[in-house]
């Protein structure tokens, strides 16, 4: 049985990369929207 | 249980300032892994964010191209989608070339690569040209027509800022200054140079776990021909569309000038040899785009000849008629494209035997 230490310890861990992957995604989707970054859809004719 | 729950609900400040470090460590490891050797050593459809995402093919194909054995020849085909709808696959194009040239047949003697985008503007064709390889010996094909030679300012300059394909910034900051476009800082961090390019891709990740996308070539094969009221409606705004773009007269002699530089740099420091063509261009649009397409033949035949660049017109050759076209300029059967490329296939054979040192392999 994990300790209660150690369950407070992976949760944390777990709550680091959460907020930190969703930190990166914020980034770069504000990089994205301030940049006008976009694939270029060829319209055809 | 309920430990775990307190460490991973509840706010803490170690853990936003935790969250701020791994996104840092995060950025600073993509920074440090996506390379091109990445991209080439992935298939193109990770980098996909549909089927027809022409920025991550041709991105994946010029890394890829960049990475080919110098030891065998090469063909690379550069333009927009009129010369990718131009032949059946580069591929069949390169056996073809293979046996044409009397060469075995495979990725040994002859490798091939698609470089073309939808809408490839001419300052990206000639980034691209300026990225092959020195080392490597070839022949590369450039579409190049009214479409392309006469640009519209203001797209052009979209091009520059918010680029589909990863193109060299150096080379295309070269472009800006000779095109009077902007330019991108260049960081020399490929991922930082190209973060428009990786962040317009957020799926890559999903991607790599559950399979690649299957990129589509064709887009045009067997879709009816334009209606009689479309090539009335379409036709005469694409003569006046040309028409405005050509009385750009700063813009399109500083595309000839890129040009001739980039026909110059490669004669001059590669084995590469260069062909010009003139996209497909369907019978019943001639005469309407007739002064259009002899308006830029007539400012590309000059340069061609004074660089000893062949510019080529083989729609005769290939005898494509009407019903090869979906539009004007975009073939939509699989006959006429195995007829263009085999026109095409010959005339890269000779080019290649010409380029052959005597007694050497091409």
């Amino acid at each position: 049985m994990m300790s209660p230490r150690v369950a407070r310890a992976l949760g944390i861990a777990v709550q680091i990369i959460v907020l930190g992957q969703l930190l990166v995604i914020a980034l770069g989707g504000l990089y994205a929207a301030s940049a006008g970054a976009r694939v270029f859809r060829y319209a055809g004719f | 249980m309920s430990a775990f729950l307190d460490g991973a609900l509840r706010p803490r400040l170690g853990v936003t300032l935790g969250a701020i470090a791994f996104a840092l460590v995060e950025i600073f490891a993509l920074c440090l892994v996506v390379s091109p050797d990445v991209v080439a050593r992935l298939e193109p459809g990770v980098w996909a964010r549909n089927t027809d995402d022409d920025g991550a093919a041709l991105t994946h194909a010029l890394v890829t191209a960049q990475r080919a054995p110098a030891r065998s020849s090469h063909v690379a085909l550069v333009g927009a989608s009129s010369m990718r709808e131009a032949i059946w696959h580069i591929d069949s194009l390169a056996d073809t070339v293979a046996q044409d040239a009397g060469l075995a047949q495979g990725a040994s003697t002859l490798s091939a690569f698609d470089l073309t985008s939808g809408g490839q503007a001419l300052a990206e064709s000639l980034a691209v040209l300026r990225a092959l390889p020195e080392s490597q010996r070839g022949v590369v094909v450039l579409g190049i027509g009214p479409g392309t030679l006469f640009a519209d300012r203001d797209e052009l300059q979209a091009r520059f800022e918010h680029p589909i394909s990863a193109l060299a910034v150096d080379d295309m900051n070269a472009l800006a200054r000779a095109l009077g476009m902007p330019e991108r800082v260049s960081t020399g961090i490929y991922f930082l140079d190209h973060l428009q390019f990786f962040v317009s891709r957020p799926q890559v990740p999903v991607r790599l776990a559950v399979g690649a996308l299957t990129l589509r070539r064709h887009r045009y094969l067997g879709r009816t021909p334009w209606t009689e009221a479309r090539w009335a409606e379409r036709l005469d705004a694409l003569r006046l569309d040309f028409a405005r773009r050509a009385q750009d007269e700063a813009l399109v002699a500083a595309h000839l000038a890129a040009l001739e530089e980039t026909l110059t740099r490669l004669a001059r420091d590669t084995r590469w040899r260069v062909i010009l063509i003139e996209p497909p261009l369907a019978p019943r649009a001639r005469p309407t785009l007739a002064e259009a397409r002899q308006a830029a033949h007539a400012l590309i035949a000059p340069l061609a000849e004074r660089m000893d660049v062949p510019l080529v017109d083989l729609d005769a050759e290939a005898r494509l008629v009407d019903e090869d076209f979906h539009d004007f300029t975009h073939l939509r059967s699989e006959d006429a494209m195995r007829r263009y490329e085999a026109r095409l296939a010959a005339l890269i054979a000779q080019t290649l035997d010409a380029a052959r040192p005597a007694g050497g392999q091409p």
